[in-house]
């Protein structure tokens, strides 16, 4: 009995020291957030003669103010970022389940070839260069929206996770439809795909959250103003804050010129950015959680 | 009567099983397929008006310039080192995370740290770039301001490449550990509890529940996800190595990856036949470490193995 207690006793106190852990852990993961909130809410001649804090002194909403007297550019963003993630993330889901689809019927009889046709580009690739060249001198997809959408749209790994999804479901289901005379369009709109709605959700959520955090074809391919997406002008906010600035001269009243906004702005801009995404995709955790773990099929 | 023996079974099926495959068809052959035959461009002195087949034919001096520069042993140098010193401290620190999180028995503590730890692997480079900035910038920045106040000197952050490999690391492991470290705690939780009730039954300590029973149940996976890794090792994380520098030369010495390089050479410098080749080159070696993991693995246990 006491050994039994003793045993349990150690049990505990173990746990303890990995809440601890997990406390800590997620402040250290919290503490960034917290500190771009305060840098954003801070005026910019504190920020200059005291620097950056992790808790804000007095709440200033200067930068948020400058922001909203010159919405256009943050709105502009929002709206590209939203239409990539939309119609990419649809179109994505939609064809690579098609494609599993095809996969995973046995008496398909290209079903081989096109596996290897899809593994391929996993192992290989032609590089950034000539893919520029192609995309530029050849599809002409510089500034144009499409570039941000099309390139990506087959992520050859939820093919196959999708289509061994669809290789478990009972065989005799797809077989009765067929006998109803049904072609295999309707086995994959009836059947197949309102069955796979579980992993068709996962693989749209982790395929939105990557659209919507996507930049790379942007700073290669987009140069006019109007089509940079949200990820891509934070970047440039980063790398060139006065140009952009320039592009925001609406002054809010009552604002001295010393305390024209900088890294406040920037701040204010990376909250206005993720801080919409940061409330919502954590609802959706656990199919993020079921991504990761189904995510490690064989090709 | 022969034609008919050749008759394609279930025709109509599979024509129509092939216009569903046909968009995903295209599109690879678009986008991956016509940049592979693109990779012609690294033997070629790529002129826009002549096109990319039309190009003069140049040989290996691309890899030639590639190579006779100082350049290619210090982005391949840098590539490796990083990439393995990432693949390594951030796997012990997923599976560690993960055997913690095995100790954590309440579901709904579970789930709160869970998402905290997750939270970090929702911001793009982009966005973490600005939180290593709020840290690491020289007169404002956190950090400096914490050292200055223990009455230390600050450091330059982005002038001193010597710290960087340890700060990529550190913001590695803060973005990716969380996520990292689920799928081994999915295998944890599918380990079955009797065997250690068993284990607790003959008083072993919570170390050897560890050694014994949790280590042995993850050690496919953890296989499978180092050769993962370890074929990508020449593939660095450009997101990363691109906007958290913020692209400052002075940190090239021990930040340049050969993505960085090759992504330079092209918009930076306009050389798209050496940027061609630098690409090429990292593709092959890639696929060689590919193939002899891969060939390793299944050697040890053919389970594992990728294909």
């Amino acid at each position: 009995m006491t050994v039994n207690k003793k045993h349990k006793r150690k049990a505990e106190k173990t746990s303890w020291l990995v809440h601890i852990f997990f406390i800590l852990f997620g402040l250290v993961c919290l503490i960034p957030f917290i500190t771009v909130i305060s840098i954003s809410l801070t005026n910019e001649i504190e920020l200059a003669n005291n620097g950056f804090s992790i808790f804000p002194g007095k709440a200033d909403l200067t930068a948020y103010r400058y922001l909203l007297e010159n919405p256009k550019i943050v709105i502009d963003a929002y709206k590209i970022t939203i239409f990539i993630t939309v119609v990419g993330t649809f179109l994505s889901t939609l064809l690579v389940s098609m494609a599993a689809y095809s996969l995973s019927r046995k008496r398909f009889i290209l079903r081989k070839v096109l596996n290897w046709y899809l593994f391929i580009p996993t192992l290989f690739g032609g590089g950034l260069a000539a893919s520029y060249v192609i995309n530029t001198q050849y599809l002409h997809l510089n500034d144009n929206i499409w570039v941000l959408i099309l390139p990506g749209l087959i992520g050859v790994f939820n093919v196959f996770m999708i289509r061994t999804f669809f290789q478990q479901l009972p065989e005799s289901l797809f077989e009765a439809t067929k006998m109803d005379g049904g072609s295999e369009y309707t086995v994959y709109f009836r059947i197949a795909m309102p069955l796979s709605k579980p992993v068709l959700a996962t693989v749209a959520f982790l395929d939105a959250l990557e659209r919507w955090n996507s930049w790379y074809n942007a700073m290669l391919y987009i140069r006019n103003k109007e089509l940079v997406p949200l990820q891509y002008l934070l970047q440039k906010m980063m790398r060139e804050v006065s140009s952009i600035l320039s592009e925001m001269d609406n002054m809010p009243s009552g604002i001295d010129i010393k305390e024209l906004p900088g890294e406040n702005l920037r701040m204010a801009m990376l909250v206005v950015s993720i801080g919409p995404m940061m409330c919502f995709f954590p609802f959706f955790q656990k199919y993020f959680v079921k991504g990761m773990t189904v995510g490690s099929v064989k090709g | 009567m022969k034609r008919k023996k050749l008759k394609i079974p279930h025709l109509k099926d599979n024509i129509q099983l092939f216009t569903l495959a046909l968009p995903a068809i295209v599109l690879l052959a678009v986008f991956s397929y016509w940049p592979m035959y693109g990779i012609i461009l690294a033997f070629k002195n790529y002129k826009v008006p002549l096109g990319m087949w039309g190009s003069p034919w140049v040989g290996l001096k691309n890899f030639l310039f590639f190579f006779q520069a100082q350049d290619a042993w210090r982005v391949t140098r840098n590539t490796l080192l990083l990439n393995f010193l990432f693949i390594t401290v951030t796997l012990v620190c997923a599976v560690g995370f993960a055997l913690l999180m095995f100790e954590v028995k309440s579901r709904t503590h579970v789930k709160v740290y869970q998402t905290v730890s997750i939270l970090p692997n929702f911001l793009s480079w982009v966005a973490v770039s600005y939180m290593s900035y709020a840290l690491l910038e020289p007169t404002k920045g956190i950090l400096n301001r914490v050292i200055e106040s223990m009455g230390g000197e600050g450091i330059s952050w982005y002038a001193e490449p010597e710290y960087w490999p340890v700060i990529l690391l550190i913001i590695k492991i803060w973005h990716g550990v969380g996520i990292g470290s689920i799928v081994y705690y999915a295998a944890l939780m599918g380990v079955d509890s009797e065997l250690y009730e068993a284990a607790d039954i003959d008083g072993a300590t919570k170390l050897q529940k560890i050694r014994y029973i949790s280590l042995p149940c993850i050690v496919p996976i953890i296989t499978i996800r180092l050769i993962m890794a370890i074929g990508k090792i020449f593939r660095g994380d450009f997101g990363l190595f691109y906007n958290v520098t913020r692209d400052q030369g002075t940190l090239y010495p021990t930040t340049d990856i050969i993505d960085t390089y090759v992504y330079r050479a092209l918009m930076n410098q306009g050389n798209v036949g050496m940027s061609s080749a630098v690409s090429l080159f990292q593709s092959v070696v890639c696929f060689i470490t590919l193939m002899i993991t891969n060939s390793v693995v299944k050697k040890i246990n053919p389970e594992n193995s990728l294909f």
